[in-house]
């Protein structure tokens, strides 16, 4: 594993005239990981992954491929892709849509189709027009990895999987890794980039608005505990653990506790280790409580 | 090389039941159409029919006697048609291969490839063109090989000319759909452009014979480089053909230029 990186944009802009693209976007993602771009539909994540492979111009900005400019064909020699809406001609056969969508590569083995093609539980000889949404999917993971190329970008990959193939898919790219590739992965399925991705950009209307570790961004997380007391006039002693401790904010309701934790849990437990403790439930702290922050209008209309 | 030729035999295996379907449309068209001129030969009423025509009209039937195999083969396969038939597979084939890829969503997955947006056009043209050929040449097959059987018997020589002039006429309107689609990103926009414009300047180059202020527009179509009537009758198809052909090139210049600069829909 190195620590090159694979490939870089540095202020990309795509403007689509009226309707919104992307605005000056730097973002890194380094071999040997993944990763993950998150955000709602029109957020840029495709239109992001459209420019590396030329497919939109910038309008300003560039893309650098391991260094050299991705607007020439042998940059794109390098990379593999699955797009978001995968479309394939109906009338061929598994088999016949990866020869006609490879046919410019010389990096992809027989071998190599057939061994993901089992893993993935997929039949190549069927037609294209007889498979499910899930089994159409599966023959464009076929196309995007099968070929033994550093870099893949994947628009949204596990669209219509089960959950079976799902976890197959992840082990897949988590080899992909180990070998050494970089994987860009937009996704709507949080506990897919959970599991996956070392990085995640953040992206609204266009823009980049958040890019961390996931380890730093989980940190950012504030899980909410609900607590019942068997003696709820234990509060105070709670309170009195937790005195000057600015990571807790304790609410107390008829019923119970409503703690919010920033970082450690350590103080906590040890605090409730002086009462006795009926019940705890948890809820937030996952990537989707923290996605809801970055997108209050969106949470907004939900509710 | 054998990438640009394993791309080809991928678009020529993808469309081989359409070419397949054309192929033997194009044969039984040529084929009934030669099998119907033994009804017809010789007959003097229909000569005077077409003689009754307007002086105006006259050169849209291609100013021949149809009852003789060279006036019947002339208006009746190599007038009407057999460019009909051609130009609608050439002018849909030819908006089909780029803005229709991009419009059925498959043209990012081919473009995701190590291969230019130029490549990607020649190749797909070198298909086109190929295909486009391969129909024209197959139009003449009828009539080579049952021509006399049907009483249709022409020298060979002036038939590989009408062949090659008609191969130049639909490789121009396949080269023109195929780069105003590739242009614009829009099947449609290429597909009526390309196909009114065959409408109309074949409207311009047979009124234009015969109405004087029109005969300095005839230049702009194709129809009179096509020159289907010098082509067959004299062996006539030379400068046409090139002047064809050289104009759909100009047409592919225009469609790469604008096709490599555009944005692709996703």
């Amino acid at each position: 594993m190195t620590s090159a990186a694979a490939l870089e944009t540095h202020s990309l802009t795509v403007n689509y005239g009226k309707a919104r693209g992307i605005t000056e976007i730097n973002l890194k993602a380094m071999r040997g990981e993944v990763l993950g771009l998150l955000g709602p539909n029109g957020a840029g994540k495709t239109t992001w992954i459209r420019a590396i492979l030329d497919l939109v111009h910038p309008t300003s900005g560039n893309i650098k491929i391991f260094n050299v400019d991705s607007r020439t064909p042998n940059a794109r020699s390098v990379i593999s892709y699955l797009p978001g809406e995968l479309n394939l001609p109906k009338k061929l056969t598994g088999y016949d849509i990866i020869k006609r969508f490879t046919s410019g590569r010389d990096d992809i083995s027989q071998n190599e189709v057939s061994s993901i093609a089992s893993h993935l539980q997929i039949d190549l000889s069927k037609k294209i027009g007889t498979l499910s949404k899930g089994n159409r999917q599966k023959v464009g993971l076929v196309l995007a990895l099968a070929p033994k190329t550093p870099i893949l970008l994947l628009d949204e990959p596990s669209s219509g999987l089960d959950p079976l193939i799902q976890n197959v898919f992840e082990d897949l790219i988590k080899n992909k890794v180990e070998e050494g590739a970089c994987v860009v992965l937009s996704s709507h399925v949080l506990s897919e980039l959970e599991n996956l991705t070392d990085q995640i950009a953040i992206l609204r209307e266009g823009s980049l608005i958040n890019y961390k570790s996931i380890k730093d961004l989980k940190r950012e997380l504030k899980p909410k505990y609900f607590i019942t007391l068997k003696d709820m006039n234990n509060e105070a002693l709670v309170r009195a653990s937790l005195f000057n401790n600015s990571n807790f904010e304790i609410i107390k309701t008829a019923t119970h506790l409503e703690v919010t934790v920033k970082g450690s849990i350590d103080p906590l437990i040890k605090a409730l280790s002086r009462v006795e403790v009926l019940k705890i439930d948890q809820k937030g702290g996952d990537l989707e409580e923290l996605l809801k922050t970055f997108y209050p209008e969106q949470r907004a209309n939900h509710e | 090389m054998s990438k640009a030729f394993s791309f080809i035999r991928s678009e020529f295996q993808i469309q081989f039941r359409s070419i397949l379907g054309w192929s033997i449309a194009i044969f039984s068209i040529v084929s009934l159409t030669n099998a119907f001129f033994p009804s017809i030969k010789g007959s003097e009423e229909l000569d005077q029919i077409f003689d009754q025509l307007p002086e105006a009209l006259q050169p849209l039937f291609g100013n021949a006697q149809l009852s003789t195999p060279m006036g019947y083969l002339l208006t009746e396969t190599y007038l009407f048609f057999l460019p009909a038939v051609l130009l609608v597979y050439a002018i849909g084939r030819g908006a089909y291969s780029l803005a229709g890829e991009e419009e059925a969503g498959t043209l990012d997955l081919l473009l995701a490839q190590p291969i230019s947006r130029i490549r990607l056009y020649f190749l797909k043209s070198i298909t086109l063109s190929l295909t486009l050929i391969w129909l024209s040449l197959l139009a003449l097959l009828p009539t080579l090989l049952y021509g006399p059987f049907f009483q249709i018997e022409i020298p060979a020589i002036n038939l590989i000319s009408i062949t090659i002039a008609l191969s130049a006429l639909v490789l121009f309107f396949g080269l023109l759909s195929q780069g105003i689609s590739a242009a614009t990103g829009s099947r449609a926009i290429g597909i009526a452009s390309a196909a009114s414009f065959a409408f109309l300047s074949y409207l311009i180059d047979g009124l234009g014979q015969a109405i004087e202020w029109l005969e300095k527009f005839r230049v702009v179509s194709p129809w009179k480089w096509y020159n289907a009537s010098g082509s067959l009758f004299d062996t006539d198809f030379l400068q046409g053909s090139l002047i064809l052909i050289f104009s759909g090139l100009i047409f592919k210049v225009i469609g790469i230029t604008r096709f490599t600069k555009r944005n692709l829909a996703s």
